[in-house]
């Protein structure tokens, strides 16, 4: 059954930028969908558009239908009782994403309180469990502590538990391994392949690196220029690659396997003017 | 914390000492003779050299400072025999014109200076604050024009110009309030509510367009960061979102303003008080200024430093106490 | 009072020295809310420098006492209406001594522009130098200066000018204007500029300077400071109008500059007694005061928003 369908998916700024450019995407319930491409590609325009979060200057035009209801045009108020409750996101940086004022504990439950009437204490006790489930030692005592007081990839399994304090349908996440070592990078994808099993979440994996897709995803789509290029099953983009552009964006991922070459290859495609609309926007 | 509370408290000490010392140095090196002005004009020589034992002004500077400083923690007394003069502590000096210590002068006209200074915050913030989030969150409407246009207005009202069209039109022409005067908070809370309507609306017309525009420029700060997204991804309620992660980050360097334009005020809103006739401390230092009277001006000198130095050390105590990642440090 | 010195510049500001100064005076132009302003400080200033040649026109001087202006029997009003403007006292007269307005404005416009451009010249070259010093030197140099940056910066620095006025009375008062308020004021250039120093001691283009061999001092003067003059010409048009205020203030408080040399400040402060019966008095110099504060705070905004693109909010 498929959970989220996007269909001719186009984001414009009022700067005159279109980010995204017909973009169309399937995502099965359960499965995950690696949504690959350079910075600039729209992928994350794209992730924040089938939220609702795009700041006022955009305008999206196009299909985005969340478990047969259509997201583009309703309300915040619709948007707002789905956001965090049935799709649920996380981001690259999880230190800036997480306010430095408030406990981690108390960030956590904050997500469980806006969809669940549930008192303070009993959110807290949902908020420690969660944080055990991705893995914080201790979650009792660090559910008191700050964001400041984590390391990265600890706090980015405070993002992660708090997209899925309400077991969510879909979990869209934003390049969730870019601002990590790489040791901590290979933890996290481990989390989330381990959770996925067990809750059966829909993923939206969004990232510029085909080795994190390769390590989840089941289909990948490659954005270029706010379009998709190439989609098909990971075994099939990744073994038969038909354009040009995908051949070069694996050839871009250090093998083990393989020899080392000298330096790896650089992409060189022209750069459109949808391409130009960069993160920045976000 | 308390050891960095502590740390902080003696930081603040030695600067008071360095104010002191600062401060005591210009009036004792300065040209002008503190004997003439405790004598007034027409004085005789005899009577300033009595007046110049008294004051103990023939020791060396050193000792005076000594003494000065022994005075503050202990009191003093001036002179000898019969004419002693008995300062008790805190001694911050004696005036000769008024034959009263300074203390005594400077602790009778706080109130005055107090209702002001707290009155006229309460308005500023509430107008201020109010102002800027309202801008930030309508940025670019006609509405955050207007508002930074008056608040960039409001910056510049040099605050004896607002008193006297405040008098002229309200008191004057309208006829809405009476001249200002010093009245008792207990004895007559409406004559003390009316005497202190202007004063507040003239240093809050000032004050609103500075927080205006410092609460615009935080909010949309904090508006763009991550956590605020992060805030709408969770499904919050929008207010919450505004209240929670984008308003009190935003407040925090607004406390720090805060703190220290309040001490500031505290120790007498100078210009203001003397425009309206008000017997703060900041008109005990106006009317000191124009009789030299030495003492009270270096009284009331260090005593707003006082305020002021107690507000920077205050404001670092409710940083950190507001501010995780300083609490932690400390 | 005037504490709103701004308290950081955007590291924006901070760009490559070159043709930035006709850009920016283009970038002015352009706007419309800042082409004015620039025209309201050209005319002030303009107005200031031809003070002679004004009140020659007029036929006044700011000093002549005109009994003929006032009415004595009405204690010293001036005569006619509106504060006794007329063809001849085109701004009126002061009740009392019928002394010409608009002379003493323009006379004052001098004084207020002479020791605020005067004080925050100096502010600058001292905030300058011994903010490069701490930032660039780091060290015992930086931990001495930030001290004293920090003391000066939590004085209450109005009574303590105050006070140190009234304690010199032999001494000029407009050069002591000036040192006051330029010596409480530097610190504030000089938080910039450290930090800006610091900054740009460790930048790219400074090591790159430093490995091609390049002593300290040449670091300093062709590296370091050219990419100070953004902030530094922010910081430095923001603080006029703080220093014409403060001058206004102390000269409101009778100790300023000493009559009969004339100062908006102490023009209003002697309207004070006339306020209710002749209000023009007070209206004329303040509004005069009210409009040169507030264009060379425009004026500043203008100057940052040009130069940091960002920070155009």
């Amino acid at each position: 059954m498929t959970l989220l369908t996007v269909r001719g998916l186009s984001v414009d700024f009022l700067s005159g930028v279109r980010a995204v450019d017909g973009l169309d995407l399937e995502l099965a319930a359960g499965r995950v969908l690696g949504v690959v491409g350079e910075s600039g590609s729209g992928k994350s325009v794209t992730s924040l558009a089938v939220m609702g979060l795009l700041p006022p200057d955009a305008r999206v035009t196009g299909e985005v239908r969340f478990d047969g209801r259509e997201l583009n045009g309703v309300g915040q108020r619709t948007l707002r009782g789905l956001r965090g409750n049935r799709i649920a996101m996380i981001f690259q940086d999880p230190l800036s994403c997480l306010n430095p004022y408030y406990p981690v504990g108390f960030q956590v439950a904050e997500a469980y309180r806006a969809h669940r009437r549930a008192g303070r204490r009993a959110a807290h006790r949902v908020a420690v469990r969660m944080l055990e489930r991705v893995g914080i030692p201790e979650p009792e005592r660090r559910a008191r502590a700050y964001p400041h007081e984590f390391s990265g990839g600890m706090r980015q399994r405070v993002m992660i538990a708090m997209a899925l304090c309400l077991e969510p349908d879909l979990l869209i996440a934003d390049e969730p391994t870019t601002a990590l070592d790489v040791t901590v990078q290979a933890q996290i994808l481990d989390l989330l392949r381990d959770l996925r099993e067990r809750s059966g979440t829909a993923i939206m994996l969004i990232t510029h690196d085909m080795g994190v897709v390769a390590g989840l995803a089941d289909d990948v789509v490659v954005m270029y220029g706010g379009r998709a290029v190439e989609r098909g099953t990971v075994r099939d983009v990744f073994y038969r690659p038909r354009e040009t552009y995908t051949k070069g964006l694996l050839a871009c991922v250090p093998r083990v396997d393989g020899p080392l070459p000298v330096r790896l290859p650089t992409l060189r495609t022209p750069v459109t003017a949808a391409g130009e609309a960069s993160e920045v926007t976000v | 914390m308390i050891l960095y509370a502590l740390r902080r408290l003696a930081a603040a000490a030695a600067i008071l000492l360095v104010i002191c010392a600062a401060t005591f140095a210009i009036f004792y090196l300065m040209p002008a003779d503190p004997a003439q002005g405790a004598c007034g004009k027409a004085c005789s020589p005899e009577r300033i050299a009595q007046i110049r034992a008294t004051l103990g002004l023939n020791h060396s500077v050193v000792t005076q400072f000594r003494d000065y400083l022994v005075g503050i923690v202990a009191g003093r007394t001036y002179g000898t025999g019969a004419q002693v003069v008995s300062c008790p502590f805190p001694c911050l000096g004696f005036s000769f014109q008024t034959n009263e210590p300074v203390w005594r002068m400077l602790t009778d006209r706080l109130p005055v200076s107090v209702s002001i200074a707290v009155g006229a915050a309460v308005l500023w913030l509430a107008v201020g604050v109010t102002a800027g989030v309202v801008s930030a969150l309508c940025r670019g409407s006609l509405w955050d024009r207007a508002a930074m246009v008056a608040a960039l207005g409001g910056v510049s009202l040099p605050i004896y110009f607002t008193a006297l069209v405040l008098q002229y039109l309200l008191v004057v022409k309208a006829g809405l309030l009476p001249y200002p005067q010093a009245v008792s908070l207990t004895a007559d809370p409406v004559g003390w509510a009316e005497s202190m309507v202007m004063p507040w609306i003239a240093l809050a017309m000032l004050y609103a367009g500075v927080y205006a525009r410092i609460t615009r420029g935080e909010m949309l700060e904090s508006l763009g960061q991550n956590y605020v997204r992060t805030a709408r991804a969770k499904g919050l309620p929008e207010p919450t979102v505004l209240r929670r992660h984008a308003l009190r980050p935003a407040l925090m360097p607004i406390v720090t303003i805060f703190g220290m334009d309040l001490g500031a005020l505290l120790g007498g809103a100078l210009i203001t008080e003397s425009v309206f006739g008000l017997p703060g401390v900041g008109k005990l230092a106006a009317d000191a200024i124009n009789s030299a009277d030495q003492p009270v001006i270096l009284g009331v000198t260090l005593f707003a430093a006082g305020f002021v130095v107690l507000a920077n050390v205050s404001v670092d105590l409710v940083y950190a106490a507001l501010d995780p990642r300083v609490r932690a440090v400390g | 009072m005037t504490t709103a010195l701004p308290t950081s510049i955007p590291s924006g500001v901070r760009r490559r020295a070159g043709r930035r100064d006709a850009s920016l005076l283009r970038r002015l132009l352009g706007q419309p809310s800042s082409a004015l302003t620039l025209a309201v400080v050209c005319l002030l200033v303009v107005a200031a420098i031809a003070a002679p040649l004004i009140t020659w026109l007029a036929g006044t001087s700011p000093t002549t006492f005109h009994s003929d202006a006032v009415d004595p029997a009405l204690g010293g009003l001036p005569r006619g209406v509106a504060g006794g403007i007329s063809a001849r006292h085109w701004l009126g007269v002061e009740p009392g001594s019928g002394r010409d307005v608009l002379a003493r404005v323009v006379y004052g416009a001098r004084i207020s522009l002479l020791i605020s451009v005067l004080a925050t010249g100096l502010s600058v070259v001292l905030g300058t130098a011994l903010g490069l010093a701490a930032g660039f030197f780091g060290g015992w140099v930086d931990a001495v200066i930030g001290r004293l940056m920090d003391l000066l910066m939590s004085f209450p620095s109005l009574i303590f000018m105050i006070a140190l006025i009234s304690a010199a009375p032999g001494v000029d008062r407009q050069l002591l204007l000036v040192v006051v308020l330029g010596f409480f004021g530097w610190p504030y250039v000089g938080r910039l500029v450290r930090g800006q120093a610091m900054v740009l001691a460790r930048g790219e283009f400074v090591a790159a300077a430093r490995v091609l061999g390049a002593s300290r001092r040449a670091l300093l003067v062709r590296e370091v400071l050219p990419n100070l003059t953004g902030p530094v010409l922010v910081v430095a048009t923001m603080s006029i109008p703080n220093y014409i205020a403060t001058e206004a203030g102390l000269s409101f408080l009778g100790i300023g500059v000493r009559p009969p040399t004339p100062s908006w400040g102490q023009m209003i402060a002697s309207a004070v007694p006339w306020y209710a019966a002749d209000p023009m008095y007070f209206l004329i110099p303040g509004a005069f005061l009210f409009v040169t504060v507030l264009a060379f705070n425009v004026l500043g905004d203008a100057v940052r928003d040009a130069l940091d693109p960002r920070s155009r909010r």
